[in-house]
């Protein structure tokens, strides 16, 4: 599938983290860490809950303020996917697709070209759908975006075998045009093909026997 | 920028007319006002500046809500911010989209509620007038108060606490321009202009100080 895409453009397109520190709230929850994603790499995070996943993925993008370190990331050419998708209930799939894309400045492909067959739900409203659905929905939206670096939390979640495999399939032509994929999971869907990152040693612990939020 | 305007309509007209609720408080705080104030004409010619001044503003408080709140509790602030679409123009085009979709339609409504207080056709075009230089301020202020209480637990209160002090400068100039205007008082270009002036410079400062804002709310 070939999908109009900038990815390769932009040749200084590298993700680097260096000796980074984390905070959630007040509280420091990663230190330490220090990585670095170039052209056609597709890096995941992993961890148990709590160990601050989410919260390095937000502060890679700028959702989070860095206590550390040093994090250089071209954010004009990411595209970014939280737990909230930024999907609109009462609007149909294909008018929230249209949106995003069009925010990103690209047009929205003819119908065979959508992935995860969501051509087929395209005039169905947001509300109506599974979480499943609704999660496919916002994953085409970022890979329609056409941008060079995805940032998703939790990608898979929701998703069929199938679809989780499509999603393995646009994430690995992604990378071979040369994009970045960084992705959270605390699932081994895509151990095959991208280099995982556990997250649990450079966890800072906790110094009260406080439950994490 | 189109994309976010037509969304911003899509939205509104989806939404289950939550923007009809302004104009339907607008006439009904008319008629209430109207109907408590008594039999006596002149004291309806007297305030009806005021009441119509007052409704408009209250009116479009209603809807203030919905300017960032629905979008920030969906994710979409967040991604929006992210997109290398500056966050000047997404503040700006919410301004436009509120006043176009809530103002505007408290602006033409103006002249029939006018009506109801008693007030001549003409005045109450007059009012409208008023009314059409001043409400783009209270677009600006809204959604700048918005922004600043985003993400906060008491935000909706806090939102109504800072609203109102913010809007008594547009008050106060539109419907003392509004009255003078219909009296034919000399000089009632003054407050006017002045509510020129603050319509255009909270219209200018609100998107820089907005979109300085979310950045900072969605750092927590």
């Amino acid at each position: 599938m070939k999908l109009a895409s900038k990815a390769g453009q932009a040749a200084d397109s590298v993700v680097r983290a260096d000796a980074i520190g984390c905070q959630r709230g007040q509280q420091p929850v990663l230190s330490e860490l220090s990585f670095a994603a170039h052209p056609g790499d597709f890096l995941t995070f992993s961890g148990p809950n709590g160990v601050g996943k989410t919260t390095l993925l937000r502060t890679l993008i700028g959702l989070n303020s860095l206590l550390d370190g040093n994090i250089s990331i071209p954010r004009d050419h990411c595209a970014y996917l939280g737990h909230h998708d930024g999907l609109k209930g009462e609007l149909t799939v294909a008018e929230n697709l249209t949106f995003w894309i069009q925010i990103f400045g690209n047009q929205l492909p003819s119908e065979d070209q959508l992935p995860f067959g969501v051509a087929d739900l395209r005039d169905r409203e947001i509300r109506h759908l599974s979480s499943g659905q609704r999660q496919k929905v916002a994953l085409a939206s970022v890979i329609l975006s056409g941008q060079d670096i995805w940032l998703l939390d939790e990608p898979a979640t929701g998703l069929d075998n199938a679809a989780t495999a499509e999603f393995c399939r646009h994430v690995e032509s992604h990378c071979k045009s040369s994009g970045i994929v960084i992705a959270t999971t605390h699932s081994n869907f895509a151990s095959r093909i991208c280099q995982m990152i556990d997250l649990t040693p450079f966890a800072v612990p906790l110094p009260t026997t406080e439950l994490p939020q | 920028m189109k994309t976010l305007f037509a969304q911003e309509l899509r939205l509104s007209l989806r939404g289950g007319g939550r923007f009809g609720m302004a104009l339907v408080l607008y006439f009904a705080i008319g008629f209430l006002v109207s109907l408590g104030l008594g039999p006596d004409r002149f004291a309806h010619q007297l305030i009806a500046p005021s009441v119509l001044w007052v409704g408009a503003l209250l009116s479009s408080l209603l809807t203030l809500d919905s300017l960032l709140f629905r979008d920030h509790q969906d994710g979409t602030i967040e991604r929006l911010i992210l997109t290398p679409l500056p966050t000047e123009n997404i503040i700006m085009v919410k301004v436009f989209a509120h006043w176009i979709l809530v103002c505007l339609p408290l602006c033409i409504a103006a002249p029939l509620v006018g009506l109801i207080m008693n007030l001549e056709l003409k005045s109450g075009a007059i009012a409208a007038f008023t009314l059409l230089i001043g409400t783009p301020a209270i677009s600006a202020i809204g959604i700048f108060v918005a922004a600043l209480t985003l993400g906060m637990r008491q935000g909706h209160l806090l939102q109504a606490i800072l609203i109102i002090p913010a809007c008594i400068p547009t008050l106060i100039f539109g419907s003392i321009g509004a009255a003078q205007l219909m009296t034919t008082t000399p000089s009632p270009e003054r407050p006017l202009a002045t509510l020129a002036a603050i319509s255009l410079a909270t219209i200018g400062l609100t998107p820089f100080a907005s979109s300085f804002l979310l950045h900072l709310n969605a750092r927590h």
